[in-house]
């Protein structure tokens, strides 16, 4: 399988309606080839259906988002959604093992087993995975494993952006760095674009060569990771972490992983 | 003593008369609403508004067949037809109540019901199984249509909870390329599988466990009963064969609708308690 590479994904005046509400309002974005831009936000912010709208899982009501000049809704969706790959957050698996979670999108595509063999194998180390995983069922797996399979799976057909939605969410600390770890070792590899949602001011920092904050369905500021948080003014500083906080809370409430 | 022997009237209140046999056979609906009750199944009035429009129903059918068997062939066969078609139309509405949630129901459920009853009464009266007699195509279009109405309410109600149910696995295969179609495949194959389950097991046990209405009435009506297993058999064959061509036409045609132009899928709503 060989893979290109796209140099720009381009969103401009995004606004996404669903059941008459407004989900998405007015979202303008660039992001370059060997880029990772981080999604900061509170729950409700419209990170996650921002997501869900590039790889067209939602068809926007207005504006256009652009792979290297070319408009996502002009394309064949099975093929935007190899080459833009969402891992969603707390990923289904699919029925079956982890190697068939894997093979199922190579298998689509007709590869054959030499190339599944080795698809498999790279992607497993991409996602911080051993082999002794293969064999086990998808479904068993604890919730930091679940979604380490989920970017296998996802890399093993080499997309050209990967998009993670919440990666860490509802994992305890030591989950949280494993899952961190393989998507470090995927920014390593650096030939694509990574956009990650998250509520962690810290993971930003710590993934994001740039970040961007939503609220409500808009972008309203946007800038260098380290620093975007403590450039807001003091007012509205405290009413993100706020409201990062909350989530926060909800997530630990929320956590029945492991 | 075969039931046979007894001279029938309709209009006589003495046992085994029909109005005697309406009367005494409430008592079966009583223990029904009475166990509902006891339960607190909230059926009871379900019960009672059921048994008394199918009542009226299947004798409005007594009173149609009654006069349609005496009509003239051209006549006849026009007005079986059309009795024919009411049902479908009735069987599609009736099952179209139970995909609620997809866009255009009715239009998965007609197609399903329709094409199921035309191709299996068609070939069994085109090879000679079934004789073109209106005494024999009423009853028999009725099991075919009553029983591809009820595999595909299954079929359809099952496909949308695994919709509803799987969102996120079956856009996970979205996800990794799949179509929209292929994405439904293994819930489609589930649902159509799980509404023949009960025409299968009746099928396993035909004759052992129960022996069915079709039959009954036959042997009632004093046929040789080697003739009424066997055309049993027939009718059961029918049943299997339309059930699975209602199921996988209805559900190829909810597919198409769950899944905008094989984009994305549709939001549906949330389930009605029913």
């Amino acid at each position: 399988m060989t893979k290109g590479h796209v140099h720009k994904l381009e969103i401009t005046e995004l606004s996404l309606e669903l059941g008459g509400r407004t989900i998405l309002e007015d979202i303008s974005l660039d992001v370059h080839h060997g880029e990772t831009v981080c999604i900061l936000g509170g729950s409700g912010a419209g990170k996650s259906m921002l997501l869900r709208t590039i790889v067209r899982l939602h068809e926007p009501t207005k504006g256009r988002i652009l792979l290297d000049g070319e408009p996502v809704t002009a394309m064949d969706p099975s093929t935007l959604r190899r080459r833009v790959s969402l891992v969603q957050q707390s990923p289904a698996m699919l029925e079956g093992t982890v190697e068939e979670n894997i093979r199922f999108g190579l298998e689509l595509v007709g590869a054959g087993p030499e190339v599944i063999r080795e698809r498999i194998d790279a992607s497993l180390k991409a996602a911080s995975l051993d082999e002794s995983f293969l064999g086990r069922r998808a479904e068993k797996l604890s919730g930091g494993e679940r979604q380490r399979v989920a970017i296998a799976r996802a890399h093993a057909l080499c997309p050209e952006v990967f998009l993670l939605d919440e990666p860490t969410a509802a994992l305890d600390p030591r989950r949280t760095m494993e899952v961190e770890r393989a998507i470090q070792s995927l920014k390593g590899d650096a030939d694509f674009m990574m956009i990650i949602v998250t509520h962690d001011v810290e993971q930003a920092r710590r993934l994001g060569d740039r970040t961007v904050l939503m609220r409500r369905g808009r972008i309203v500021a946007e800038g260098d990771s380290g620093s975007l948080i403590e450039d807001l003014d003091p007012e509205e500083r405290a009413r993100y972490m706020g409201e990062l906080a909350c989530m926060e809370h909800e997530d630990k409430e929320g956590d029945v992983d492991e | 003593m075969l039931m046979s022997e007894f001279d029938f009237d309709p209009w006589s209140l003495e046992p085994y008369g029909g109005m005697w046999i309406l009367l005494m056979s409430v008592v079966l609906l009583v223990i029904a609403v009475a166990l509902s009750r006891m339960r607190s199944l909230g059926l009871e009035k379900d019960m009672a508004i059921a048994s008394i429009r199918g009542g009226i129903q299947i004798m409005a059918m007594g009173f149609l067949l009654y006069a349609l068997f005496g009509l003239e062939d051209l006549l006849l066969w026009t007005v079986v037809i059309a009795f024919i078609a009411t049902m479908v139309v009735v069987g599609t509405y009736t099952s179209a109540k139970r995909a609620k949630g997809l866009p255009d129901p009715a239009r998965a459920t007609f197609w399903g019901l329709a094409l199921a009853t035309l191709i299996t009464l068609g070939a069994m009266l085109g090879l000679r199984v079934l004789p073109m007699r209106p005494e024999f195509v009423i009853p028999i279009a009725g099991m075919v249509v009553g029983n591809s109405m009820n595999a595909t309410s299954l079929s359809l109600n099952r496909l949308l909870a695994e919709t509803r149910g799987f969102r996120s696995r079956i856009e996970a295969r979205m996800l990794l390329g799949a179509d929209a179609e292929t994405s439904l495949r293994p819930h489609v194959r589930s649902a159509v599988r799980s509404s023949l389950i009960p025409t299968l097991d009746s099928l396993k046990t035909l004759g052992i466990v129960f022996i069915p209405g079709g039959m009954t009435g036959m042997l009632m009506g004093g046929v040789d009963p080697i003739w009424a297993a066997q055309y049993q058999l027939v009718i059961f064959f029918m049943i299997l064969c339309s059930g699975a061509i209602a199921t996988v036409v209805s559900t190829t045609l909810a597919t198409k609708q769950l899944t905008k132009d094989g984009v994305t899928l549709v939001d549906l709503p949330e389930e009605d308690e029913e």
